[in-house]
């Protein structure tokens, strides 16, 4: 992370209150002191990896100390860290790095004690990479967000808008030196910035989950329990796992002070179920994208957050400006429908591929401010009250990754014995979107799931493989501008006619 | 494998029913192949805990144990041996193997 208060702020703190925790894990404390001298460590370390100067470098791996540490040793140097997901398809990797100007990929480990910093994949100059448009001191931090040839997208964050954010963070959430915040999410999303580096930069405790037991509902409860944040922040996902509707122990968590849920609709059952584990806590319902981070909040206690079937948006957050474009192109005004244009403090300067940004950010007639074309349908009530409907788009958030069905079904379409393969996101009251795909095979051929799903694996990322696949032996059903008739596909896996399972 | 069958009839039955049993292969990663996601997994393991009477909440386990139809296998048998050995007051290894084969 290429952030001047940033790192700034961790070296105050490291010699200020080089006592206070930074970060902790299941079987370590690391204090503000010695983070500081990690960072220093892997800083002395990168000096073997030879990088030129000011280059964008990936950065893969467990979410531990030693990753964040490179992170931030990069940043001092003057390199702009991209954080990838370490189950990226190694197919896709070149790809993305060459079209965002990636020079190299690098993953932090620890060895007896000391760091080893590990190239995965060689430096390479990216000389036709568009140069981007940002001057390289604005950018401190990438992150990728799903693209829709399959290919991720990296967004470019700025460092306005992440030093905003620390402040609208620490402000919203009481964030101070004795604040505990969980980390649950991958380093690669964006809420890392809340979970993460927000509380680093204000002096407050990270509490890192082992992703290796990130499913496992009694570790969950018990690191909690053990470790009392004050801030809890996860996709729905997290609390399906945490409070599960057959939980024989009765557990509450008095003490911790905010539970937002956010990365997609938190169903009524689910909020249910979390509010009698944390009784006494704030609830937020968070909303925002990777390319504007947080702008709308929710925020309620436990007998209002449980009330509205759909949780509201709330209000915008503040500075946040919004726009609702019906589908005619006009803005509404007052109730009705449409797609959500946000205009945030935190916007990201747009993506590596200048042509992808000209596509979703646009400055409003007239006017100064960015907008970003959210994607998501948004209707808004009598009483001014916003809530989200759905995608412009076929876009679905499956585990907290947005995913484009479209995609999968391309990469199924490559399978020669297949001749048509639709993908249908379902809602499951437990698990959230689950994919569904109906394929009919080519004529005189057989398919199997297996098949289908190791081809899937070879291509795509693990949460774009669909959970169950229906084969359809008779052709898929179309509208009568010939594409595929979505709706009745979908309704045939509700009910289960005509389909079954190959 | 003693616990093979039963494994794969749990899986191709209840979280991927629409894979051949046949086909399953008792050394396919299960995980990284998208046969269990990250929430079948949770079911599999509650599963197992119910299955197999094996106090999982109890046991450090990691993603990887069950990355495979050997895997769970391996795992279950870990578990069930050991659980063979306490109720019946066996330490020595050779008991074990036999009480094992004989369950």
């Amino acid at each position: 992370m290429k952030l001047q208060l940033l790192l700034n702020s961790l070296g105050d703190s490291a010699i200020h209150f080089p006592n206070n925790a930074a970060i902790i894990t299941d079987t370590i404390s690391w204090d503000y002191k010695q983070f500081w001298s990690r960072i220093a460590q892997f800083e002395s370390t990168l000096t073997k990896v030879a990088l030129p100067d000011r280059v964008a470098v990936a950065v893969t791996g467990l979410k531990t100390v030693d990753t964040l540490a490179l992170m931030l040793a990069l940043g001092k140097q003057g390199h702009t860290p991209l954080a990838v997901s370490s189950s990226l398809r190694s197919t896709v990797k070149p790809m993305m790095y060459d079209t965002a100007g990636v020079y190299c990929e690098l993953a932090a480990e620890s060895d007896a004690g000391w760091p080893v910093i590990n190239l995965v994949v060689p430096g390479k100059l990216q000389t036709d990479a568009v140069p981007s448009a940002y001057p390289a001191d604005t950018c401190p931090l990438m992150l990728t967000t799903s693209g829709s040839t399959g290919i991720p997208k990296v967004v470019e964050l700025s460092a306005e808008g992440i030093g905003a954010f620390f402040n609208w963070g620490a402000e919203y959430f009481h964030l101070t030196r004795d604040s505990r915040v969980l980390s649950y999410a991958p380093l690669n999303f964006d809420l890392s910035l809340l979970e993460i580096w927000t509380p680093l930069a204000k002096g407050a405790t990270v509490i890192l989950v082992d992703m290796a037991r990130a499913t496992q509902a009694d570790y969950l409860q018990a690191l909690i329990s053990d470790s009392r944040p004050d801030l809890i922040q996860a996709i729905p996902m997290f609390y399906s796992i945490l409070c599960p509707a057959s939980d024989a122990y009765d557990w509450v968590m008095g003490g911790v002070r905010h539970v937002v849920f956010t990365g997609d609709t938190t169903p009524q059952k689910l909020r249910e179920r979390v509010v009698t584990r944390f009784p006494q806590s704030i609830f937020h319902n968070v909303y925002g994208c990777t390319e504007t981070n947080d702008s709308f909040a929710y925020s309620a206690d436990a007998q209002a957050i449980v009330r509205d079937e759909r949780l509201p948006l709330g209000s915008p957050i503040n500075g946040v400006s919004y726009r609702i474009v019906t589908d005619e192109g006009v803005e509404l005004d007052g109730v009705g429908e449409g797609e959500l244009h946000t205009s945030t403090p935190f916007l990201a300067h747009g993506y590596t591929d200048p042509k992808l940004t000209a596509k979703v950010f646009y400055t409003e007639p007239g006017g100064y401010r960015t907008y970003y074309r959210t994607g998501d349908r948004v209707a808004r009530n009598e009483h001014g009250q916003l809530t989200l409907v759905g995608r412009n788009d076929f876009i679905v958030k499956v585990r907290g990754v947005r995913t484009n069905p479209l995609d999968i079904e391309q990469v199924l379409a490559r399978i020669p014995t297949v001749k048509n393969a639709v993908v249908i996101p379902v809602n499951d009251e437990t698990d959230g979107v689950v994919l569904h795909a109906v394929v009919e095979p080519t004529q005189g051929q057989t398919l199997d799931g297996l098949t289908m799903r190791m081809f899937c694996a070879q291509h795509l990322p693990q949460t774009s493989i669909p959970r169950r696949f229906h084969l359809h032996e008779s052709p898929l059903p179309t509208t009568s501008t010939g594409k595929p008739d979505r709706t009745t596909i979908a309704l045939s896996i509700h009910n289960g006619v005509n389909l079954h399972d190959s | 494998m003693i616990h093979e069958r039963n494994i794969k009839d749990y899986i191709c039955g209840t979280l991927a029913p629409d894979i051949d049993p046949a086909m399953l292969s008792a050394d396919i990663d299960l995980l990284s192949t998208g046969v269990i996601d990250s929430l079948s997994l949770v079911r599999l393991v509650i599963w197992i805990e119910e299955e197999y009477d094996i106090p999982i909440g109890d046991i450090e386990i990691a993603p990887e144990e069950f990355s495979s139809i050997e895997m769970i296998n391996a795992f279950i048998e870990r578990y069930t041996i050991s659980d063979v050995a306490r109720t019946k007051g066996v330490n020595n290894e050779n008991e074990v193997e036999l009480l094992t084969l004989t369950t």
